[in-house]
């Protein structure tokens, strides 16, 4: 499924967004980074159509978001919040049944999305009380459970420890494999060069760059994107980013 | 509940969310009983034999068969004045505690309840100026058309002022239902202030009473309160993803708007339907469904139907003490709830939670 933004803006008092123009491919994975503020949870509600644009057009599959019904939405769109809700007194299976409400329940499917984290025993816990990281990590499963073409994803690697992040990173890897569009937020740098196919640079609002991550995520791009200096040092699969506190 | 220390209480309710079923028929069972039991309470003694008699020749077909040793005062007693007492406090307290669970779900905030769209003071102000002008062009039962009719005509109100763009933002409704009912409560209390002499009966509706419904009120308003709770329950799934927020309900599939508008409706339908027969019940609304998510967890599929058993119990319950503390008075439920239910109720609570409950 194939996500089309053409001539987007958006604005709200303060802060003004685009003008996007850029088409996401189905089975690739994309990554918006930016500084705080720069507009990539709201470029994400937009693809999601939370919220509309005041011009231009965003298509998925063809048909545009503002005229999908939230049934057919949640068919071909799942989206992992930047902030989770904690629902009063719901367990972590209670969380993963309002994921499967389209496609109904399926405990065997539940079961291996939850496993799929390392968090199967967790099934029957209180989700409340759950750290943030395994909250996110639930999150993450329900989103799997879900199971749409389009996984849209606002800083799905936030509040893990580095195993999780790596973790998360092979988990994204599989789901492009099986054939997922993924739309990311993110802010390590190291994994989006690694994980993303294309990125989408921000800065107030302003796309800075959009392509392919081997020609887009460039020192350049970067330094243009955050005040901090960047350079690059060599690992042993590549080039890694680092930026430099001189300030 | 005074033998289990709160750690077994604590290990017991985790066990019994492993048997959700089981504790949802046994705690229907209790409610069978209570409402059984209800019915020896009052001014005059009732054998059990005799009041399962006149369940006897109550149902159809059935009632040839059940031998008839009790006098005609008594199914009287039992007939026509402590059924549907006993049956109101069933109905009205379901359908309390099941709006409470439904407004909680959609406003995400556990200390709302059915009142605070509007719901109560529209019935105050319905029943009140029935009574305070004397008002009858509905027959006899004008008052409690009033209090209906108000009720639910203060929740669109509140509603459509909050609507914006087709939407409605969970604490822009709050606000707006809190504002309407000061407003409609100052109205309210302008015309008791100005109509001193008939304070008392005004006074009593206000504060609730299962005392005066009769079969010809119960009726109507038990199959608007079934119907409605019917469909509520359908809705648990939608209100279970609303609880993790509008965005995200919409993200896995639901129609968040519709959802929401289906329900306060039936709240308001079923609400206003049952204070119009009682007047006003407070805290049933508030505190059931906390004590079924305290019992079974937060899903609606539990909440729902579990705060309906346990708002019928409590209110049959606190009804058996009005009518049954001091011989010969009936004390308005509203005292009794406040004055014996709310000390009962939050040991309760920190039995079962320790205190830790986040909601
Ligand atoms: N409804 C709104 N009203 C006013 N300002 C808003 C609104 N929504 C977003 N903004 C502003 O738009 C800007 C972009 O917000 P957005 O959430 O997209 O940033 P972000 O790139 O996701 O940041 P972060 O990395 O902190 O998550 C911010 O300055 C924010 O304050
Ligand atoms: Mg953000």
């Amino acid at each position: 499924m194939k996500v089309e933004l053409d001539s987007v803006t958006f604005s709200v008092p303060s802060f003004e967004l685009g003008p996007l123009n850029f088409s996401i491919e189905e089975g690739t994975i994309t990554a918006i980074i930016g500084k705080n503020g720069s507009g990539k949870s709201t470029t994400l509600k937009l693809i999601h159509g939370d919220l509309r644009p005041d011009t231009g057009s965003i298509r998925i599959d063809g048909s545009k978001v503002s005229s999908l019904s939230s049934s057919q939405l949640a068919e071909k769109t799942s989206f992992v919040w930047q902030e989770i809700y904690s629902p009063m007194s719901f367990s972590v299976r209670d969380v993963m049944n309002v994921s499967g409400y389209k496609r109904g329940f399926d405990e065997d499917r539940m079961m291996m999305a939850l496993d799929e984290v390392g968090l199967a025993s967790f099934i029957d816990r209180d989700f409340s009380v759950l750290s943030g990281g395994e909250r996110r990590l639930v999150t993450l499963a329900a989103a799997i459970y879900q199971d749409s073409e389009i996984m849209i994803m606002d800083e799905p690697t936030n509040f893990l420890d580095i195993d999780n992040q790596i973790l998360v990173y092979k988990i994204m890897k599989r789901l492009k494999m099986a054939g997922k569009t993924l739309i990311l937020s993110m802010h390590d740098l190291d994994a989006v060069h690694h994980l993303a196919d294309f990125v989408l640079i921000l800065r107030n609002g302003n796309n800075i760059a959009w392509g392919r991550t081997i020609s887009t995520l460039t020192i350049e791009n970067l330094n243009k994107a955050f005040n901090v200096s960047f350079q690059t040092y060599d690992t042993v699969n590549g080039s890694s980013f680092v930026g430099s506190y001189k300030g | 509940m005074h033998v289990i220390g709160n750690e077994r209480l604590r290990a017991f309710v985790q066990r019994r969310r492993e048997m959700k079923y089981a504790w949802v028929g046994f705690l229907f069972l209790l409610l069978i009983i209570v409402i059984i039991l209800s019915d020896f309470i009052g001014s005059v003694r009732i054998p059990l034999l005799n009041i399962l008699e006149i369940y006897g020749s109550q149902i159809p077909y059935l009632s040839h068969f059940v031998p008839h040793n009790y006098t005609s005062a008594q199914e009287q007693i039992i007939v026509q004045l402590r059924e549907p007492e006993i049956l109101g406090g069933l109905i009205i307290g379901a359908s309390l505690g099941i709006g409470g669970a439904a407004i909680q779900s959609i406003f995400r905030n556990p200390i709302s309840e059915p009142y605070v769209i509007g719901l109560s003071s529209g019935a105050s102000l319905g029943a009140v100026s029935a009574i305070v002008l004397g008002l009858t062009f509905l027959g006899i039962y004008t008052q409690q058309i009033m209090a209906f009719v108000f009720g639910l005509s203060i929740v669109f109100i509140v509603y459509f002022l909050a609507l914006k763009e087709g939407r409605i933002h969970p604490t822009y409704l709050l606000l707006t239902g809190v504002a309407i009912s000061f407003f409609i409560s100052a109205i309210v209390a302008l015309l008791l202030f100005t109509n001193l002499n008939l304070q008392g009966e005004a006074f009593f509706w206000l504060l609730g009473s299962l005392e005066n419904i009769n079969w010809t009120l119960l009726y109507p308003v038990a199959i608007v309160v079934l119907i409605a709770s019917y469909v509520i329950y359908l809705q648990h799934r939608e209100l279970d993803a609303i609880q993790m927020g509008d965005m995200h309900a919409r993200s896995v599939g639901v129609n968040v708007e519709r959802t929401k508008r289906l329900t306060i409706f039936l709240v308001a339908l079923s609400v206003s339907a049952s204070v119009s027969i009682s007047g006003l019940i407070g805290f049933v609304g508030l505190v059931m469904p906390h004590l079924s998510r305290m019992l079974l967890g937060g899903s609606n599929k539990y909440v729902i139907p579990v705060s309906g058993i346990l708002g019928a119990m409590f209110l049959i319950c606190a009804d058996d003490i009005a009518r049954g503390i001091v011989s010969g008075v009936v004390i308005p439920i509203g005292i009794v709830t406040g004055i014996i239910g709310v000390p009962f109720l939050l040991y309760f609570m920190r039995r079962l939670t320790g205190g830790r409950y986040e909601g």
